[in-house]
């Protein structure tokens, strides 16, 4: 099973003089089971790219094969395709509408054709995945904390069932307890449900933790697609991109230029530790 | 889908009527359309037709651009065009059936034609030479004198100016929310009227919420920033008359003298 | 000398029901203290719900304290009177950068404090000429602000409150909408004005970079004020940070473990040059 793009090309305003590439000539394969980061800067592509994942936009060239089928195709079913690949956006708490918290979460499985009483189990199920306890399922979604919303959001799209799950800059705004608290989350879902995790982030330091492949996107195209550890050796490319590797990456290399003994590939804080200790022998 | 929208149709451009104070253009428009219910000859809709003319020359605004505001009446130019051509009373020349057109009915229906499209074209001209703001301030400035009567003329133009620069922030987040709940499975295509409007609950209302929380914020924002009414309020760029101004005060008396001559 | 004295604030939400009795109140702020010199660059750090937002709220009387005063250079916000010139020496930037910009086009929206102010309009020009260059931003005047990006959208808030001239600007989480660009871009800008301007930054951030880059560190959590001093001092106690519901920055954290780790470091790293230099010293000592 897997998502894919082939050759795809999107412009905006196409036939006007105001025509303008989004994407231009992405190749790009996620197989089922994956945790893809995918970084770039505004404007780089990455937000139009994942609304072609699930049909939200149309290709102006090329194509999205979802199992191998076009979806652009005739009588390709665009609902089932959103069943499977789940889509959350960036600050998705102001997406919510519903009374209560359990209905919101109800309302992508009813759209699914389930029965009331499914949906609400469905529900049920997503908001004690993302750890919302049964006393607030009845409260109204907007009297919750911020962190309490976003949760209620993804639930939203967890109770659908997704196999793939594209969160676009699933932390923004959130503190840093948030922050963990989320990311936590997705690699626990990525862990135990096997779910395919595709994120959209602006934070460096989260994908570097949490990702095992890295895309880069740069003004519509793909700069780089490998695992965090590769890309990140790239660091003034990525500078120039508008993007900077994570602060140990560049601790990293302080390091080593400064004469210490220290993989200059570290990604990450632990991974440094050690070879300071052993280096200062 | 939804950004390709745009709001107010002005046209960038360095022309003499896009200088013109837009006080100057206010006046303008509104003798212009008073001069179009004056005209009663040919003689008057000529004179109509040859300043509107002029005016397309100095706007530099390429006139197909002009015409295209005309699609929007062009059902309602017809209907009074056909029933002016063939239930006027009067003299016939032409019997076809039961319609008849008369002498009088032609000439009724012809100056109607010009009248309307004089009109919309001469209305679109101010609205493609003056930017939304500008418009505003002038709009502000020439109904000053209705503060007198108690009528906020200044908050008005404020609220005007503020819903300027957030319908097109306001399209793009309904854009937004619409996708977000199509990727929660809604459908606002199919079904029948009442399905219709049934899904758009979940639009509606985060876009409420949505329009209410920006409300709020610009409002907290526009305090800190010591927004206090129109009361002893200063102008960066106050309106000012330049000599075009007068010429063109000038030539807008003129205009109207002459229609009444020619009426 | 104080530009702001905060004495013993006390602010409750209320929240009241249809016959507007109130139902509940929500205690945001708790006898808070503090004082703010001139040129001072204070980072306010804390979780959300911590009271943060209210307290920046309080400084330039957007909200009144319950109980307590904050002076502003000798003004109670309580006064009436007061409002403008306390408005316009604390000047106020907003997390979201759409919903502060009132204008559609960028030099008319610099100019909107000063026209309230009734600054005569030759000045106003040569101020928002001014200001423009000081958030780099003097290419954009005739743009509309819908055409700018987030971190171009808020330097042009900052400028439209330089206009007024302000001795000081509060920033509630004005980096928390941007992408990394428009974050540094932000931090950039408000640190030049606080060294080249000497205006005093209060920065309500979510960042521990940012903080940082300030000479001072204040962090708020369930209503009070739990932590104040330079930056080194208070991401030094990494372990009540965490229990704030904060982070420190990466190089902080290693700094942290290799002490735990038995190198005898001192506390308070957070640049990357200081913590190679502290190492340095201690490899070529032994």
């Amino acid at each position: 099973m897997s998502l894919k793009a082939e050759k795809l090309e999107h412009k905006y305003n196409a036939g006007t003089t105001l025509e303008s590439y989004a994407l231009k000539g992405i190749d790009l394969e996620i197989e089922k089971g994956e945790f893809v980061g995918l970084i770039g800067r505004t404007g780089s592509g990455k937000s139009t790219l994942i609304q072609h994942f699930n049909g939200l936009l149309k290709p102006t060239g090329g194509r999205i094969l979802f199992d191998g089928k076009d979806i652009s195709e005739k009588g390709y079913s665009l609902k089932i395709l959103r069943q499977k690949v789940g889509l959350v956006f960036q600050y998705p708490e102001y997406q919510l509408f519903e009374e209560t918290i359990i209905k919101d979460v109800a309302y992508g499985p009813m759209n699914k054709g389930m029965s009331q009483e499914e949906a609400l189990k469905a529900a049920q199920e997503a908001l004690r995945l993302v750890g919302i306890q049964k006393e607030l399922y009845n409260k109204s979604p907007f009297e919750v904390s911020g962190g309490q919303k976003r949760r209620v959001a993804v639930a939203g799209v967890l109770a659908i069932h997704p196999d793939y799950l594209i969160l676009d800059e699933p932390t923004a705004g959130l503190d840093p307890e948030g922050r963990e608290a989320i990311l936590g989350l997705f690699r626990s879902l990525h862990e135990k449900l096997g779910i395919t995790i595709i994120m959209v982030s602006h934070s460096m330091e989260d994908v570097a933790r949490y990702a095992k492949r890295l895309i880069v996107m740069n003004e519509g195209s793909i700069a780089y697609d490998d695992t965090p550890r590769e890309v990140f050796r790239h660091t003034d490319e990525l500078e120039n991109m508008g993007l900077s590797a994570p602060q140990s990456v560049h601790i990293a290399r302080a390091l080593k230029q400064a004469g210490f003994d220290v993989p200059g590939d570290a990604i990450t804080v632990d991974e440094l530790v050690k070879p300071i200790i052993e280096s200062m022998r | 889908m939804l950004r390709d929208i745009t709001l107010g149709q002005y046209y960038p451009e360095d022309s003499v009527l896009h200088r013109l104070d837009p006080r100057t253009k206010l006046f303008g428009t509104m003798i212009y359309i008073v001069s179009l219910f004056i005209c009663n000859s040919w003689a008057a809709y000529a004179a109509a037709v040859v300043a509107l003319a002029v005016l397309i020359i100095l706007s530099k605004v390429p006139v197909g651009f002009m015409f295209r505001g005309l699609r929007a009446i062009l059902i309602l130019l017809l209907i009074s065009v056909f029933f002016n051509l063939f239930f006027t009373t009067g003299e016939v020349i032409l019997q076809m059936g039961f319609l008849k057109i008369t002498k009088e009915g032609l000439q009724t229906a012809a100056w109607m034609a010009i009248r309307l499209i004089c009109l919309v074209i001469g209305a679109s001209i101010m609205t493609l030479t003056t930017t939304p703001n500008s418009l505003t301030d002038g709009l502000e400035k020439s109904l000053g004198f209705l503060k007198v009567i108690k009528i906020p003329v200044h908050e008005i133009a404020m609220m005007m100016s503020i819903a300027l620069r957030f319908i097109p922030i306001l399209v793009e987040e309904t854009d937004k929310i619409m996708k977000a709940q199509m990727a929660r499975g809604a459908d606002f295509e199919n079904g029948g009227l009442a399905a219709k409007a049934k899904a758009m609950i979940p639009l509606l209302i985060p876009l409420f919420i949505s329009a209410f929380r920006r409300a709020t914020e610009l409002a907290t924002a526009m305090e800190a920033r010591c927004y206090h009414g129109g009361e002893g309020r200063t102008k960066m760029r106050p309106l000012k008359y330049a000599v075009r101004d007068y010429i063109a005060y000038v030539c807008i008396i003129a205009f109207l003298v002459l229609i009444i001559i020619l009426k | 000398m104080k530009q702001i004295d905060v004495k013993n604030i006390t602010f409750d939400y209320i929240v009241r029901d249809e016959n507007d009795q109130i139902e509940s109140s929500i205690r945001a702020l708790e006898d808070l203290s503090m004082e703010v010199k001139p040129g001072d660059f204070i980072a306010v750090l804390g979780r959300n719900g911590s009271g943060k937002s209210t307290f920046a709220k309080m400084l330039n009387a957007i909200l009144l304290p319950n109980f307590g005063d904050v002076i502003v250079l000798g003004m109670n916000t309580k006064e009436e009177d007061n409002l403008l010139e306390i408005r316009k020496n604390v000047g106020m930037v907003f997390q979201n950068p759409d919903n502060q910009i009132v204008a559609n086009v960028v030099e008319e929206d610099m100019a909107f404090g000063p026209e309230n102010l009734g600054i005569p309009s030759e000045e106003i020009v040569k101020r928002v000429e001014t200001v423009s260059h000081m958030v780099g931003m003097e290419k954009f005047l005739q743009k509309s602000p819908n055409k700018l990006s987030g971190g171009q959208k808020q330097r042009v808030a900052i400028a439209g409150v330089l206009a007024m001239k302000p001795k000081c600007i509060v920033l509630d989480e004005p980096t928390a909408m941007l992408d990394p660009i428009g974050r540094r871009d932000i931090i950039e800008t408000v640190t030049k004005l606080n060294h080249e301007e000497g205006i005093t930054i209060i920065m309500i951030t979510h960042f521990m970079e940012e903080a940082a880059a300030a000479k001072r560190v204040v962090v708020i959590d369930k209503n009070r004020i739990q932590m104040d001093g330079t930056p080194g001092e208070v991401f030094a106690d990494y372990r009540r940070l965490k229990e704030f519901g904060l982070d420190v920055p990466q190089v902080t954290e290693l700094a942290g473990k290799l002490k735990s780790a038995g190198i005898p470091l001192p506390d308070g790293i957070i640049t990357v040059e200081e913590l190679i230099s502290e190492l340095k010293s201690r490899k070529t000592g032994t």
